[in-house]
């Protein structure tokens, strides 16, 4: 701290100075000491022993600086001395010692997670003109900056890894600083052994999305006991999502059609990151397709596919929960279907003890059908009451996983719906943070989440797991 | 009451089918040509009967008029009373008749003509049932009405299908078809200590293959204690050499052992099933489930499990269940037609 007080003390003398040496000056070749006696002569307070400032010693550099601190850098420092601030506002010439640049990072910060695009940027603090800056991922440089400010965005791909960000400073005379940070890797399951939890939320006011919020912006309780958020980022975790489409009998012809057209509309808003599945489904697979980010290849593999057949919804949601387990990124499913189950072997209760043990944010497009809540629909497997308790169950678990249900009116704004998933999930909040009294012990602890925003809207899954 | 509300549906449909008008179809030349139809389907030319006969319909729904197409309608069922007059053998035809132009409109999604057929056919199988006196009489008209009632079944008329299923069972208490199809109905209700007991009565009294006793597995896992369940499950997987019922008894056995808090011996259970039946949508999604509740990372990769299996266009096990017993009501069918195929000289005699 002192070496700063210092450094600034310099700076602000020699900046209320004149300029010192004129223009015409030519200094390269004469004797330092002749140099140092010029400044003397223009009124600068320096003083130098001959035991320090030799005869012998020339002026290597031209000086060249525009400030008269750089100027006096350029003469002393070939020669291992520098000025520090003496007695009586004088400047004593000294011998340089050895003294870093001192580098620190704004971002990435550590405890975050790094994935795709990141921006790495620093702030400096130097005893002497900085000549450049590199900047380094896991030990490979990936840019230089010679000028502040000191920063550059660097892709550094989507393996969820820990990686390395470094930054190393050097100063014009020799000096050097670096600093760096290590990232986390994102953390699906419950299971950590930083414990650092992540939670997607989603703000709205007036049912349009907020942007632009702060960690401070957010309020976060685990078990009732506030938590400092240490991690928010809007939006820059892969999408990692499972198009659940509902493709029996009733979805025959242009049912099926629209929804294929929500499909590529949601495939093509997908960043270069992201990737999808999308799975077909009645009481069988109709098409599957591996995750991909290729939205041709993808729709290559479903454009083929009729509908057909009695809906298995519980099994399949079950079954795009199960795909995204373990899977890094943001997992989602997003399902069209009127939410009718006639035969599948999982009740929703099944589903449901899934859903949460499952980071997945389920979106439903909810088709109009003749299965609503309050219409009587039975088959072998369950009778009218135990559909509509599945129904209801259904709803209250896409709900509870901070997830949303959007009712349409008809096959023809399955695009929009579609459409507006993708919107909302570009815009959403991941925030991390540390539980402080984590038990492990496998029981459910409750999440609230506030935002300080007058009439926002907050959306997120109420709770987790302790694994 | 009820023949008489039906007749007037029959009359209100005939009246809606109609849309632009052509007075070149009169009655006199539409009975003509449903004479001369009835009469290539007595030679045994049942499929060019058939042919004409929707062409016939078809064409007339669309070219008469309101009036002139209920007064068709009325054409031919007064010929269809002065076939029974000729002989009441004459009716078991005339339904088979009906019944198939119902299975040929479906095909051609030409629903109200399809209940039209249903509701005649129905018609005519309970005058025949009305008028049976013999042992086979009564025999045949409970099978009439118990394939009529699996169409009905099928096409989602419960009430409907559900009156012809008892009708059935009036003429013959032990008309199997009709027992199951009626349990399938119950069992929709969620009646099922009533659909068990029934059930239970049908294995006791001779067996009848594998899907009785499936359904009263899976029902015997809804009402009581699983031990009885189990064995009947377990004596199913090791006995049914039809795939769809060998599925579902392993996925009910699976999902019981799940319920008794048994998730690793339900895996194991399910990982044989998934090779004995690899190509089954079911299995290797209740394994994953069982695989979680276990505690284990599915071994399964799921998409590939799925993905693995070429495109089947018929139902899956769970729902194939869900509809009336299948091969029970062809078999059902096959025998209706054998008898009908006898009673084709009458038709004829009659229609000359």
């Amino acid at each position: 701290v002192s070496r700063l007080r210092r450094a600034a003390a310099l700076a602000a003398l020699l900046s209320c100075l004149a300029p010192a040496m004129s223009a015409q000056t030519t200094f390269k070749g004469r004797p330092l000491t002749d140099a140092l006696s010029m400044l003397r002569r223009q009124g600068l307070n320096l003083i130098f022993s001959s035991d320090l400032v030799r005869p012998e010693m020339t002026v290597e550099v031209e000086p060249a600086g525009a400030t008269l601190q750089e100027l006096l850098e350029t003469l002393l420092a070939p020669h291992g001395l520098t000025a520090e601030i003496g007695p009586g506002g004088s400047l004593l010439v000294v011998e340089r010692t050895t003294q870093p640049i001192i580098v620190s990072i704004t971002s990435p910060t550590s405890r975050r997670t790094a994935i795709g695009t990141v921006k790495m940027s620093a702030t400096l603090v130097s005893p002497e003109p900085v000549e450049w800056v590199e900047f380094l991922v896991d030990g490979r440089q990936h840019g230089l900056r010679r000028a502040p400010p000191y920063e550059i965005e660097v892709d550094i791909g989507t393996d969820n890894v820990v990686h390395e960000f470094e930054i190393v400073a050097y100063g014009r005379f020799g000096a050097e600083g670096r600093a760096s940070v290590k990232t986390q890797r994102y953390v699906v399951e419950g299971r950590v052994e930083v414990a650092l939890r992540q939670l997607p939320i989603t703000v709205t006011l007036g049912g349009f999305a907020v942007d632009n919020l702060e960690a401070d912006d957010f309020v976060l309780e685990d078990e009732g006991r506030r938590e400092p958020i240490v991690t928010l980022a809007q939006a820059d975790l892969p999408i990692r999502a499972v198009l659940l489409i509902d493709a029996s009998e009733s979805m025959k012809g242009q049912g099926l059609r629209a929804a294929l057209d929500g499909v590529r509309a949601f495939l093509s808003r997908l960043g270069p990151e992201d990737t999808a599945s999308v799975l077909l489904f009645s009481d069988r697979t109709l098409a599957v397709t591996p995750f991909s980010s290729d939205e041709q290849a993808l729709l290559a593999r479903i454009e083929g596919a009729s509908a057909g057949g009695a809906t298995a919804l519980n099994d399949y949601l079950f079954a795009a929960l199960e795909i995204l387990r373990g899977i890094d990124g943001r997992p989602i499913v997003v399902l069209l279907s009127d939410g009718a189950d006639v035969v599948s072997v999982l009740g929703i209760d099944d589903v449901r003890w899934k859903i949460k043990r499952s980071d997945a944010l389920i979106y439903w497009i909810r088709l109009p059908g003749l299965v609503g809540l309050g219409s009587r629909f039975s088959s072998s497997w369950r009778n009218v009451d135990q559909n509509r308790r599945e129904a209801r169950g259904l709803e209250a678990a896409v709900r509870d996983g901070g997830g949303r249900i959007e009712d349409i009116e008809g096959i023809g704004t399955i695009e929009v719906a579609f459409d507006a998933i993708i919107e909302e999930l570009r815009r959403q909040y991941v925030v991390g943070y540390y539980p402080s009294e984590p038990r492990y012990d496998g029981s459910w602890r409750k999440v609230e989440v506030r935002v300080r925003r007058p009439g926002a809207r907050v959306r997120y899954r109420n709770g987790y797991f302790d694994q | 009451v009820q023949r008489g509300v039906r007749l007037l549906v029959l009359g209100a449909l005939g009246v809606s089918l109609l849309g632009a008008h052509d007075s070149s179809y009169s009655k006199r030349r539409f009975v003509g040509e449903y004479r001369d139809i009835l009469r290539q389907y007595a030679t045994g030319d049942i499929d060019g009967a058939l042919e004409r006969y929707v062409l016939l319909e078809t064409q007339a729904s669309r070219a008469a008029d309101d009036r002139r197409y209920q007064s068709m309608q009325s054409a031919k069922q007064k010929l269809h009373r002065k076939m029974r007059r000729a002989s009441v053998e004459t009716l078991p035809p005339l339904t088979q008749f009906q019944e198939r132009a119902y299975v040929a409109y479906l095909e051609r999604h030409d629903s109200r003509l399809a209940i039209y057929a249903r509701l005649l056919a129905t018609e005519l199988a309970e005058r025949y049932a009305v008028a049976a006196d013999t042992g086979p009489q009564r025999s045949l008209a409970s099978g009439m009405l118990a394939s009529l009632g699996g169409y009905a079944h099928d096409a989602l008329q419960e009430t409907a299908a559900s009156r012809l299923y008892g009708q059935s069972l009036e003429l013959d208490p032990d008309h199997v078809p009709a027992l199951l199809g009626l349990a399938a109905l119950n069992e929709k209700r969620g009646e099922y200590v009533a659909v068990t007991a029934y059930l239970r009565r049908l294995v006791a009294a001779g067996g009848k293959g594998l899907e009785p006793r499936l359904r009263l597995a899976v029902n015997l896992s809804r009402v009581g204690p699983s031990d009885e369940a189990k064995d009947a499950l377990r004596r199913l997987v090791a006995e049914a050499h039809e795939d769809w019922i060998r599925s579902i008894a392993y996925q009910e056995l699976a999902r019981l052992l799940l319920r008794e808090g048994s998730p690793l011996e339900a895996r194991t259970l399910l990982a044989r099933a998934v090779a004995e039946l690899p190509c089954d949508p079911t299995l290797p999604i209740q394994l994953a489930y069982a695989d979680d509740r276990a505690g284990r990372t599915s071994s399964l990769d799921l998409v590939t499990a799925l993905a693995s299996c070429p495109y089947r266009d018929e139902p899956a096990p769970r729902a194939r269940y869900t509809h009336p017993p299948t091969p029970l009501f062809d078999q059902l069918r096959q025998r209706i037609a054998e008898a009908v195929a006898t009673r084709l000289p009458t038709l004829a005699e009659a229609l000359s």
